[in-house]
């Protein structure tokens, strides 16, 4: 008889692509059960009935699921090209936060008259709070984090690290880049260069031709 | 070289070779699995049922065993050297 901890383990495994389901389901939910059994039988009751899968677990299905549908191994044609979408949205969210991030960071030297080559700005009280310049001076991390995606290794912590200082509140579009950063951070933790390091690689070569022909 | 046995065995072997501190999730070990299958690092062996239930063998392949053998090589080697170190900088 099919007990309410493994009725919610299977409703868990849902998140899962049906293929891989096919072929994987029923051995996950057996190895489950075997791993949370009681020797006590009270509490093996207790446990058929009311237990439910722990938050860890609930997460490591989650985070499969998440590999699973956006191109990692093993996955289709239709699901690599899903991944790869949401990476081309993270790339294209990226290097347009480093290229504002320049620009800030070029018009920040121009406000302080420090630009060579460029005149100092004609209304000298325009210049830039302190809070403002160290604004500019975070959202330049953009800068290396774009370079260092085709990298691969160590780039989960810039992105984090970016993510975090990319909330500072005097940025615009924060929030637009934030998604993206969030996704590619998600993208690279899940199902990026481990299990396919030459995925942002190519990506990245292919986007960056194209937005320097733009 | 003998086929494991499946999930539940490698759960447990994980938790006692480390003493408890690690628990291998079932989403991640599977997750690990798939991918060590695809990559043609293990392979399944048999499949079973007991109880009602699917159980699925595995093991290391010629390719996998090689990979294995040579990670713990260069483990062994850091090991060594960080003990070597810790040695001469010890009174």
């Amino acid at each position: 008889m099919t007990s309410e901890l493994e009725r919610r383990y299977r409703a868990l495994l849902r998140m899962l692509p049906a293929d891989y389901r096919a072929a994987w389901e029923d051995e996950m939910v057996a190895t489950f059960l075997e791993s949370t059994a009681r020797d006590d039988p009270e509490e093996a009751e207790f446990a058929a009935g009311f237990g439910r899968p722990s938050w860890p677990e609930v997460a490591s299905v989650l985070a499969l699921a998440v590999r699973l549908r956006l191109g990692g191994t093993g996955a289709g044609p239709r699901r690599r090209a899903c991944g790869d979408a949401v990476r081309l949205v993270a790339l294209m969210g990226l290097l347009a936060q480093a290229v504002l991030a320049v620009l800030g960071l070029g018009t920040l030297l121009w406000l302080a008259g420090k630009l060579p080559g460029t005149p100092p700005p004609p209304q000298p009280d325009l210049q830039p709070g302190r809070w403002e310049a160290l604004g500019v001076l975070l959202e330049c991390a953009a800068v290396p984090a774009y370079v260092a995606l085709p990298v691969g290794a160590g780039l989960s912590a810039v992105l984090v690290v970016f993510d975090v200082l990319d909330i500072w509140p005097l940025i615009d579009l924060a929030a637009l880049y934030c998604l993206a950063l969030v996704g590619a951070a998600l993208v690279h933790l899940v199902a990026g260069p481990t299990s396919r390091p030459g995925r942002w690689r190519s990506l990245w070569r292919r986007w960056s031709c194209s937005a320097c022909g733009w | 070289m003998p086929g494991y046995p499946g999930g539940r065995y490698i759960v447990g072997e994980v938790e006692r070779l480390s003493d408890g501190r690690v628990r291998l999730k079932v989403g991640t070990l599977y997750g690990v699995l798939d991918r060590l299958v695809a990559d043609g690092l293990v392979e399944l062996d048999r499949e079973e049922v007991a109880q009602g239930r699917l159980r699925r063998y595995f093991r290391l392949t010629e390719a996998g065993t090689r990979v294995l053998t040579a990670e713990a090589e260069r483990l062994a080697t850091n090991a060594r050297l960080a003990t070597g170190r810790l040695s001469a900088v010890r009174p």
